[in-house]
């Protein structure tokens, strides 16, 4: 590719979402290879990097030629060192794919393993000793929840109302692996070779002490107790509802299923036989605390009850078919 | 209106709660049926027309049989354009009707 092209694309894949994101005062920024995949990671904070180039030792490398076609994840540490000012009163730290903030969290602990969990993810497009699926996984009232990956972020910024309220423990990652035989969630085996002494280090370097905030992450295999689909819905609502819509949009999120091909949908299968399902739809923190209440109690809710349909309808609902092509598996 | 359409037999397909989620492993496509387009496609299995099935299913669910025969017809297109069908090749996605 001409420079020439490589600048008009540089540019234009700046949107301004993006360019507002390369203001806020990057000061390091390194590279890593995972498997023969590039990637960077620039954060705001020196000590931070200093512990990411630790813990990944083994796979760093030097910048590439054009860090633009590098996906790159943006971490924003609140270590007191930041040197552009940011808005608003509480200072998270946050996790940015492109300019989606993936993690958001006071607790460095919990930032710095969904990092290594993100940066672990970028593997899954090209392994098939599971499947691998876009979604997350929350604790609510004891039982495992697996929610659509749309979900987190809405979730994780009234994260703090909803754990004042309720037994949750909010996602930590952005996919989930299922062992196609049994349907459960389990821990793939780790790709990243990781400095064994990572944890000791970032308290040495980092050594704030902030709001503690665990995240639900799959440590071990565990089956899952509950699947909720997000549906779209006028107002307030839980409830069981017809499954298959929400289990082709989970289908639709499978990032390797170039390789497991059908053993997607048979994992997911056995998710779905196995676990209970809720569909809802909120519109404020204070719904999403009611619905999430309700959800973890097993009960239904609707905030805008409507007539009963009258039995025996005469004629057929249209038959509908949506179709989705299966993309090829892309980090 | 004589041929007797019939379902491929390498789909992986699941069906919850009356709807479907068809895998189609030749493509990777996927696709979704709402609950009418569940019954008409689990009757394509070769052994009707296009109007027998619609006869039969508009009999047992007392349904309009008319507008069954429509419903029917335009489902069955449906599925011949995602491929679904054996003996029928896949239209090319610019191809492709919408249902």
């Amino acid at each position: 590719m001409s420079d020439t092209r490589k600048q008009a694309r540089s540019k234009k894949a700046r949107s301004p979402c993006m360019a507002k994101l390369d203001r806020l005062g990057w000061v390091a920024s390194d590279w890593f290879d995972i498997e023969g995949y590039r990637l960077g990671v620039r954060s705001t904070s020196q000590p931070f990097s200093a512990w990411l180039r630790h813990s990944l030792a083994d796979h760093e490398v030097e910048g590439p030629e054009d860090p633009d076609d590098t996906p790159i994840y943006s971490v924003v540490v609140e270590d007191g060192n930041n040197p552009t000012e940011r808005r608003g009163s509480t200072k998270f730290h946050i996790i940015y794919y492109g300019t989606w903030d993936i993690v958001r969290t006071l607790d460095i602990q919990t930032l710095a393993k969904s990092l290594l969990h993100e940066i672990q993810s970028f593997t899954y497009p090209m392994r098939d000793d599971a499947v691998f699926v876009e979604a997350s996984v929350m604790r609510l009232d004891g039982r495992t929840v697996l929610i659509p990956a749309l979900f987190v972020k809405p979730l994780c910024e009234i994260g703090r109302r909803l754990q004042s309220s309720l037994d949750i423990t909010l996602p930590g990652q952005m996919s989930v692996a299922i062992d196609p035989a049994t349907g459960d969630l389990v821990c793939p085996e780790p790709m990243l070779r990781i400095a064994p002494d990572q944890e000791r280090v970032l308290r040495a370097l980092i050594p704030l002490d902030r709001a503690a905030d665990p995240r639900a992450m799959i440590d071990d295999r565990v089956p899952v107790d509950l699947v909720l689909g997000w549906v779209r819905e006028p107002h307030p609502l839980v409830r069981r509802g017809p499954r298959a819509r929400a289990f082709y949009e989970y289908a639709k999120k499978v990032r390797n299923g170039h390789l497991v091909k059908a053993d997607s949908i048979h994992a997911l299968a056995r998710v779905f036989e196995r676990a209970d399902y809720r569909e809802f739809e909120y519109f404020s923190s204070k719904h999403a605390i009611d619905v999430l209440r309700v959800i973890g109690e097993g009960r239904d809710y609707d905030a805008h009850r409507t007539e009963a349909t009258p039995v025996g309808a005469s004629s057929a609902q249209d038959g509908s078919i949506d179709s989705e092509p299966r993309r090829e598996g892309t980090p | 209106m004589t041929k007797k359409p019939k379902v491929r037999d390498d789909l992986t397909v699941v069906v919850l709660d009356g709807e479907a989620v068809i895998y189609d492993d030749e493509t990777g496509d996927l696709h979704h049926l709402n609950t009418t387009a569940t019954i008409v496609f689990q009757l394509c299995d070769g052994s009707g027309t296009v109007p027998e099935l619609a006869s039969d299913i508009a009999e047992v669910f007392a349904f309009d049989g008319a507008e069954m025969q429509r419903q029917v017809e335009a489902l069955v297109e449906g599925f011949e354009d995602a491929g679904l069908l054996a003996g029928v090749e896949r239209k090319r996605p610019e191809e492709s009707v919408d249902t």
